[in-house]
Order: C-alpha cells, then structure tokens, then sequence
C-alpha cells in the first residue's frame, strides 16, 4: 500500500511545523540566489527631524556582488564576458543607503529604491516619512567619473557609486573612439571635457594628438544641421592643462588608467587659446572602457537582496529582512531613464527569476538611458552625437517605422518572464520641446497615439518646466533673471523662470503606487495629451495656435532650427545593436540618418498648454506658462534654452497692456480683484481635487498661498 | 486621426460584418432598427433607421453592452460591454479589439452633425474604452484616451458614401463600461 504524504495527511502539529521549516529552508537557500553574497554595514545614523512620528534611522554600507556571464539573465549586459575575473564570475561592489524606522513594524512596508541622478543624493519626501516608508539608493551607473567616481578607499556616506570591471581582451584593455565638446568657452586656459556636469569618463590612450581630431563647428541648430570650421592641426592643440602661467602646449594630461578618476576630466589646450563663438568638437582613442551594464544588474540585486534576503553568505543579517511587503524602483531625469532601461533590459527578473519591483516610477524622463554600450556616457541626454533614444521608448509592442525597427516595447522581457511591474510615469512639458519626449506617446511616426496598458499610468502638467517650477502665486519676481539652461554649459533664458509646480501631484502619486501596490487600489486616470483629442500637434507657431505678440517671444523661436530638440537616428555603427541601444559605436560622429517627427502640445490663447492634469497655476494663470525657454547669449543664442521653462507675466491692468502691444488678457479682466483671483484658485484647485490629481491638504495650502499672495491687491 | 492601417483593416471588416446584419462572423443584433417617438418642437425629421449591434465577443461578455435610439434616431445611446474577465483577444487600449457595439446608418451621401458625451466607469479611465465613429470604412476615434473621465464634442463628419457607423469598443472590457450619447443627430 503506497501511504499518501502531504500537509492533508499531517497531524495537526506537523502543518504548524511545516511552513516554520520551509520559512527556515527559504532563508538559508535566498543568500545562495540573490547574488549579491556579502554586504558590509558602515554606519547607522539616527535621524533626527524628519517628518512624523515615526523614529526613523539611517544605515549605510557596502555591498558585493557577483554575476554569472554565462546566465541568461545577464546576457543582454553589453561585453559581460570580457569582464570576468579568472574564476569565471564577474564582480562588483556598490554602496547604499538605507533610511527605515527604527522598528519596521511601524512602517507601511512599502520600499522605494531610488536611482541616484549621476551619483546624487536622493531622499524619502516628508509624507514618505509620514507613512513609515523605507527608502533604499545604491549605486548603478558605473562610468567612474565626478559625482559617480568610486572612492579610493570605498568608503560610504558620500556619493553613490559602483564599481565594475573593465572590459579586457586576454587581459589587453580595449580601446575605441569617445566623442567629447566644448562649447562657450573662450581664452587661453585650457578646458575640461564634460559630458552634462560630470567629467567625460574615458582617459586618451595616447596623448599624442595626431591619432585624435579636433574640428571646429561655427553653428549647430536644434534640428541637426552643422556648419562646420576649421580642422585644428594636430600640432596646434594637446591633452594638456595650460594657463597664463602655463601657455600652451601646458602641462600633459595625465592618463595614467590607475590614477583614475581622480586625474579626470581630461583637458584640451590649443595654441590660439578658445573662441566663445565656436564650439570645439574632439574625437580620441580611448581605453578601459567599464562593463557598464553590471553597474545596472548590481542595482537589481541590491533591490532583491534587500527586500527579499534574510542574511547574506557570512550570515550578516539584512537590517531590512522581512519587513518588505511591496517596492518601488523610482527615478527622477536622467534616473527615470535608467528606470525604463532597466525594465528594457528585463532586469526586473532576479536570477532566481523573481520581480524585483512591483512597482516601476520613471519621473520626468521619456527615454532610456545610454548605461549599455561600450564607450556609453550615462550624463548624456540630448546635445548633438549623445545617446538615449534608441529604440523602443513606449509600453506595448509598436512598429518603429521611421527607423525601419520591428515592432517592440520596453516591457518585451518582462512580459516574456512575468515581471512586469506597475509603471507610473510623470512629465512636464520641459520634456516635450527638449528631451524628445513624444515618440514614447506616438512613435517614430507621429501619426497615432500608442495604447497604455492597463498597468501603465501617465500623467502630464502642462505648460511647466523639467522638474516642476517653485509654485506659489507670485505674479512678477524680485528677480527679473531668467533661469539657467541645463546641460554643459549652455547659457541662461531670456524669460522667467516657470513657476508651475509638480509637487502636488507628486504628492498624489506617491500614494498612489503605494496603494496600488499593497492594495491594488488603481491610481487616477492617466491624463495627457494627444493626437486624437486634438492637443498634440506639429511643433509650429500656427499649428499649436500660439498667439501673436506675446512680450519677449519672437517668432525666430518658433522656427525647426530653433524650436524642438528631435530624436535623431544615429547610424552608430554595424556593431551597434539599434534596438537595445547596445554593442559598440564605431561611428564617431554618427552620421544622421533622419530627424524623427516630434510634436507638441496646443496651446490656448494666452500660450499656455491644453490637455494633461488640471493645475492651479494654468487653471488660474497669472501669465504664460511655457515648457522651454530662449537662450540669451552665446554659441545656442535664440534657440530653445535646453530643457528649462519660461514664465511671461500677464500685464496687471488692460490699459498696460494695451500700452505694451500684449494681446493677452491683463489680470483685471480676468479676475478684477485679488478676491476674484482667490475664488479662480478655490475653483481650479476643486477642480483638481474632484478628477482626483491634487490631496486635499494641498488644495489648502494653495488655497491658503493664494489669499496671502500680493495679486491684484 | 486615424489609427494604423492594420487597426482600420479589422474596424473595416467588423463593420461590414455588421452591415451584412449578422450571421456566421457576423454582429448579433441587440436592437431593431432605430424608431423612437420623432418627438419634440416642429415638424419631426425624416426618421433615420440605425442598425444596432455587437459583436459576437461583445455579447458573451458579462454586460454585454447594448444600443438604443430615440428621437428619431436623432439621439443614440451605446453603452460598451463590461465583464469580470477580458473579452477573448483583447489588447487594453486598442481599438482592433474585438468586443464593440456599435450603430450603423446607411443614408444619403453627405456631412453628418451631431453632439456627443462620453463618461467612463473604467477606473484606468478613457483609454480603456474608445468612442468613434467609422465612415466609410475608416474608423476615427472621438473620445480622448489622454483625457477626462468625461468628455463631449460637437462634430461635424464629412460621409461621401452615406455609411456611418458610431461605436464604442470596450477594449480588454474590465473594470467599467463606458457610456456615450450622442444626441442631434443630423445631416447638415
């Protein structure tokens, strides 16, 4: 007789033993699957100050990880196998911090593992905090250079940072072509090659400058058109720094790899000194490039050891164990585009082949970043010959027809495991005009709105600048300084600084996902604009329906060459793998094969945005709400500002207005007294609130700001 | 405007589908051609007879959706279908999903004008259920999926073959129906 087993056929205390030992036999088997193997705690801080009642502590360490290149998990990391140490396995170290409560039993349960932005700082926000949430950041973008540089003494409570192997060929350091600018710069002194504020993050193989190019460009514009200058003779310029006190050829840069990064950024020096009206464009060999894509697998692992592990390998236990019952991966710029090339590159599957994350926040951000190629630059974002946009940067499979790619998404591989996670992603309209946001919304062909998904929320403020402006209801600032245009060294606006805000609908969504994934409760609809409602259209004056006579905008801005940085479609290479955007570029600079067509939002007749989230301030404008703004001087001047907005004031009364030429209507007409300015944010901040887009706490507090601002008194 | 070609391929088939008036493949007809009481101020317009209906997956879902006229057939009410599971070969958001009702008009060539309504119960809101209309073979969405919960319009449809059909798909079905009227219905 064959005696039946299982828990059904079990005495009453073997089934309360049972689950006791498959918790015990789980715990000791994770260390051995999640692949970091150690983690070493450096400190433990208790906070002090923060919001709530909680008590909150900060720890902070180390930890090591090792990859299996042969595991098909890690097969989509760009030249994993020419990182591997002897034994076979690749290996990296990476920092993190972890802010919890001091007893996890009184938090939600919920982590937010945040992606630093270029080895930043990141922080839980204050109603975070309020809720009892853990926040966890480590290190993923490996590239070794500025804020990213690892420590020589790999210390923590700094940067964030990790570090990676190099790719090596029998143990010979690979070489290839880096591309690196300079751009509004004049005199003598030598200058350092930057790559958005970081140092560019490749040392020269040689110094020797007749095996590099260093090429003049007198203009470029927006839409990729370059004139370009002279060729500087190889003899006229050096790796070198050099002064007044140290005229050319100065003193040679050291590249030495082992000094690194402390002898970065590289410096050029040229003989006749540097024109502020040119831009200065060198090509070089380079060696060491960094196994980059390990960067981002170790920021996978770190998220799965620390939700899911109970000690590592050595039995240091982890300070978080089971006290995760949902997380987050959330990323703000540049760090939202590492969120969405990390669900690209299916990592949120751990190699034991669970999800990661449930949830998945890329904030301000509509492409991926460059952290999987050889010789990639993770600081780039959309100056001219800069990685990000290649493939597919939408959420169901669509055919990208302008580039003549299959029809994918960025959610192919984790659709293919079953790891896909909740997706929010929020925008302003800094994005639309200079980070090339709308082929996520309507392709490389600008013809159709993609469908979401059902797990996919996307959420639109019009009319603001990247980030969010500082909100409030001033109508004219102290400072008539208009802001400074990200990137490297690109000059200041024209115009104000945008004021509208992001943070209340932030505030909104972070208890949205929160909910959405502990308790499945959906968030609010997704709102933004589109081709089919008739709010995204061709980036032209008329087309948008942007009014004439607006102080300060002329109709030069509005102009191709001007107006909107477009997606380009680089020819990197036949190395370079188009759709994943990894491989090795070889083309340098990489000719342009065509300029995708990009839209934006219309406009109503003051200028300001329609279509996306009700807000307050372009619900109850005090002026011009504008997602870019002009540059004021230099080599970009009267092109859009890089990715920062614009505010232009309405006039106070219509007889100034009249007197200034400002078709738009002043804020007497509009509101005829401070009260009737209070009443139109009571209305618009309802109006926010009853869709669902704003927290009845902030509907005070503006509505509170609103009755204490100086409009119209 | 338009969806992709392979989207307008198979709205294109389903409504010549529906204009054979069912059978195999067909639509299953859930209402009579449009009558209503012609009522209101004046003389009543010539009645316009609307041939209602869904599609076959449509009517095995939980709530099946359904069509009415009134008005002549000035006004028309679709409510989309809804179910607890996914309507078979669904995709969310897209209007090449197969569960739709729809209304369909054969008059005289010419520019149709009418006001339309458009609320969702779908808590992911109005890209989870498309309003549009088909002319002449070639579907135009109406409803806004990037916008409000609730959204209207007035439109004026150039129909140079005389065909026109309204329709609401319901895309993957779940989670709430969507609810369109569409209300002075008339030639220009």
């Amino acid at each position: 007789m064959i005696q039946k087993k299982g828990p059904r056929h079990l005495g009453t205390r073997a089934r309360q033993v049972l689950p006791l030992i498959a918790a015990v036999v789980l715990s000791v088997a994770l260390p051995a699957h999640a692949r970091v193997t150690r983690i070493v705690i450096d400190g433990v801080t208790q906070m002090t100050g923060s919001t709530g009642s909680i008590p909150y502590e900060q720890v902070r360490g180390r930890a090591f990880g090792e990859l299996d290149p042969n595991d098909p998990h890690n097969a989509v990391i760009t030249d994993i196998q020419l990182g591997a140490d002897n034994d076979g396995k690749v290996r990296y170290e990476t920092n993190w911090v972890i802010t919890k409560p001091v007893a996890t039993s009184q938090g939600s349960g919920f982590m937010w593992h945040d992606v630093p932005n270029r080895g930043g700082s990141v922080s839980l926000a204050d109603n975070e905090f309020i809720a009892g949430d853990i926040g966890l950041r480590s290190g993923w973008q490996a590239d070794n250079a500025g804020g990213t540089g690892v420590p020589v003494d790999r210390s923590t409570g700094t940067n964030h940072w990790v570090a990676v192997p190099l790719a090596k060929q029998n143990g010979v350091p690979l070489t290839g072509q880096v591309l690196a600018r300079v751009v509004n710069e004049g005199g003598a002194d030598s200058k350092p090659l930057m790559v958005q504020r970081n140092p560019v993050p490749y040392l020269p193989a040689t110094l020797d400058t007749t095996k590099a190019t260093l090429k003049v460009h007198t203009k470029e514009t927006v839409d990729g058109k370059v004139t370009e200058g002279e060729t500087i003779p190889s003899a006229d310029w050096a790796f070198a720094h050099c002064d007044a006190a140290h005229p050319f050829p100065g003193t040679p840069d050291d590249n030495d790899p082992t000094h690194a990064p402390g002898n970065l950024p590289v410096h050029i020096c040229l003989k006749n000194g540097f024109d502020p009206k040119l831009l200065y464009q060198v090509v070089y060999t380079a060696n060491n490039p960094y196994v980059l894509g390990v960067g981002m697998a170790a920021f996978r692992d770190v998220g799965t050891f620390f939700r899911s592990a109970i000690q590592d390998d050595n039995g240091t236990a982890n300070p978080i164990a089971s006290a995760v019952k949902g997380a987050s991966i959330r990323g703000v710029s540049q760090s939202g585009n590492m969120v969405r090339q990390f669900l690209y590159m299916g990592l949120n599957q751990d190699e034991s082949n669970r999800k990661v994350y449930e949830g998945a926040w890329a904030i301000i951000a509509g492409r991926r970043v460059a952290a999987n190629a050889r010789w990639a630059m993770p600081d780039g974002v959309l100056e001219l010959y800069q990685m990000g946009s290649e493939g597919p940067q939408w959420w169901v499979p669509w055919p990208d027809t302008a580039r003549d790619l299959p029809a994918k998404s960025i959610l192919d591989r984790c659709s293919q495991s079953g790891t896909c996670p909740k997706v929010i992603e929020h925008f302003g309209s800094a994005e639309v005009y200079a980070l090339k946001l709308t082929p996520e919304w309507v392709g490389t062909s600008a013809d159709a709105d993609i469908p979401l998904l059902r797990e996919v929320r996307r959420y639109y403020v019009g009319s603001s600048t990247h980030g969010g402006g500082s909100g409030g209801f001033t109508h004219i600032p102290a400072s008539s300084a208009g802001p400074s245009c990200p990137g490297n060294n690109f000059g200041t606006g024209t115009l104000l600084p945008n004021p509208v805000p992001h943070a209340e609908l932030q505030n909104v969504l972070r208890a949205a996902m929160r909910d959405w994934v502990l308790k499945g409760t959906p968030p609010p609809p997704s709102r933004y604009p589109t081709i089919t409602g008739g709010n995204l259209v061709d980036p032209t004056k008329a087309a948008m329906g942007f009014p004439n006579g607006v102080p300060g905008i002329p109709d030069s801005i509005f102009l191709p060459e001007n107006f909107v940085f477009p997606v380009f479609d680089y020819d990197w290479g036949s190395n370079f793998n188009r759709s994943d955007a990894s491989g090795v570029p070889t083309n340098l600079p990489p000719p342009i094969k065509s300029v995708i067509r990009m839209l934006v939002p219309r406009v109503d007749e003051d200028g300001n945005e329609i279509g996306g989230v009700p807000t307050v301030l372009t619900l109850a404008p005090l002026g011009t709400y504008l997602g870019w703004n002009i540059t004021a001087s230099g080599f970009h001047q009267g092109q859009v500002c890089n990715y920062v907005g614009g505010y232009v004031p309405f006039a106070k009364t219509k007889t100034e207005r009249l007197a200034k030429g400002d078709p738009r209507r002043s804020l007497e007409e509009r509101y005829a007294t401070h009260e009737g300015y209070v009443a139109a944010v009571t209305a618009a901040a309802q109006k926010a609130i009853d869709e669902g887009y704003l927290l009845a706490a902030d509907r005070d507090k503006l509505i509170r700001q609103a009755a204490d601002s100086s409009v119209l008194r | 405007m338009r969806f992709g070609t392979s989207i307008a391929l198979a709205v294109t088939a389903l409504v010549l589908a529906s204009c054979g008036g069912g059978g195999d493949g067909g639509v299953a007809f859930i209402g009579g051609p449009g009558g209503g009481d012609g009522g209101g101020d004046g003389p009543p317009p010539a009645a316009m007879n609307w041939v209602t209906g869904s599609s076959p997956l449509s009517a095995a879902l939980a709530a099946p959706g359904s069509v009415s006229t009134a008005d002549g057939g000035q006004t028309i009410t679709l409510v989309g279908g809804d179910g607890e599971t996914a309507c078979a070969g669904a995709q969310y958001g897209f209007a090449t999903s197969p569960c739709m009702v729809t209304a369909s008009l054969a008059g005289s060539p010419g520019t149709y004008v009418f006001d339309w309504e458009f609320t969702t119960q779908d808590a992911s809101g109005p890209g989870a259920d498309i309003f549009g209309v088909i002319v002449d073979g070639q579907p135009l969405a109406l409803s806004d999926p990037g916008g409000a919960v609730t959204q209207s319009g007035h439109r004026e449809v150039p129909v140079p073959q005389g065909e026109i059909t309204l329709f609401v798909n319901c895309t993957d079905c779940t989670d709430g129906a969507a609810n369109v009227k569409v209300s002075a219905f008339h030639p220009k």
